[in-house]
């Protein structure tokens, strides 16, 4: 086998493992992006509070306008603030239930495939097999494939050198899928 | 794992299989039917509900507006699609997007060896490999045509239930 272009140890904390789950939980589906789904109810509540202002409160209007009014600014609420709390929240349970998740895994990255390794579980992953690839002041996140569909990689357990020769490699080979998002937690 | 799940484990198998697209097709199909919490279809159903009494209020107490007249029934028209989301709707968006995917991937698709012995259980394939401790199974559901292995909420290894039937 080929001698791999970079080499490293990783074990992840149920809160890398936790943004990782958002970061993928929050990009599913095909209107990708909650600000795109939450503008979308934002403008048909704002149409509804327009209907009703317009002709004054007529009694067939008034209930059917408020619920869909209702409806659009739980919505709003929904994708901006409940379904990222929710989705973290699932990756914390998703990792308190696995006792793989939690395990030290070795990396061995190639220059067409990586493989992860640890001595219960042996995965190789080609980079054309995902959809994306996000980095974020604390992880690296690779979505794709038909199973395990989300590895995380903490940066907390690397060196600085390493992180930055991790990074300069996901933009290099994962040229398409590569992306670069700011964290929502604060460093420690 | 409780001892109920451990006695839905076959016990001593060793099969290869090749998942085919009605397997992949019906295992999606029944992993969001386990999934998918019963709180969320509950409040599907009522908000459906609530959207068909007042769009049928609005339509009984019009002023004989016909803008107002589409709008309610649009609304019992949204309804009765928030209302049949989770029976009709999702798994007819599941069916077509497995399927979809599984032509799109079907040169991914690869098969797989199963083994379960009295203590470990071992999947193989080219890329992915699982050997682990029976401890280390998080729950087994059994559906209607498929074995789910699940390795925590959400991972799992699926056997169709041809496989070992056969």
């Amino acid at each position: 086998m080929a001698k791999p272009v970079l080499k490293f140890k990783n074990e992840l904390s149920v809160r890398d493992y936790a943004e990782g789950y958002r970061l993928y939980d929050i990009r599913r589906g095909r209107c990708m992006g909650r600000e795109i789904k939450a503008s979308l109810f934002f403008f048909l509540a704002m149409a509804m509070l327009f209907m009703l202002m317009q002709e004054g409160f007529n009694i067939p209007k008034l209930p059917v306008c408020s619920i869909v009014l209702l409806i659009c600014i739980y919505m709003c609420c929904f994708f901006l603030y409940i379904q990222p709390n929710m989705s973290k929240h699932r990756g914390e349970q998703i990792y308190k239930s696995s006792r793989l998740i939690s395990m030290e895994y070795t990396f061995e990255m190639h220059k067409e495939y990586f493989i992860m390794k640890n001595e219960y579980e042996s995965l190789k992953r080609y980079y054309t097999e995902l959809s994306d690839c996000i980095e974020t002041d604390n992880i690296f996140l690779l979505i794709g494939g038909t199973e395990k569909k989300i590895i995380v990689i903490s940066k907390r357990c690397l060196e600085e050198e390493k992180k930055e020769e991790l990074s300069a490699f996901f933009k290099k080979e994962t040229i398409r899928q590569y992306r670069r998002t700011r964290s929502r937690r604060k460093k420690k | 794992m409780n001892d109920t799940e451990k006695g839905i484990l076959p016990e001593n198998i060793d099969v290869s299989f090749l998942p085919t697209e009605e397997d992949y097709v019906y295992m999606n199909l029944e992993k969001e039917k386990y999934l998918t919490p019963k709180a969320n279809k509950i409040i599907f159903r009522i908000i459906g509900m609530a959207g068909i009494l007042s769009g049928t209020a609005g339509l009984v107490l019009r002023n004989g507006n016909i803008i107002e007249t589409i709008c309610f029934l649009l609304l019992i028209a949204v309804s009765l699609f928030v209302i049949s989301f989770y029976d009709v709707i999702r798994p007819f968006l599941v069916f077509k997007s497995s399927s979809a995917f599984f032509r799109y991937n079907e040169k991914d698709i690869i098969s797989k060896n199963l083994s379960i012995n009295d203590k470990t259980i071992t999947v193989n394939d080219e890329l992915h490999r699982i050997s682990i401790p029976k401890e280390y199974i998080y729950e087994v559901y059994k559906s209607k045509r498929t074995l789910f292995i699940f390795l925590d909420k959400e991972e799992f290894i699926y056997i169709p239930l041809r496989v070992l039937n056969s």
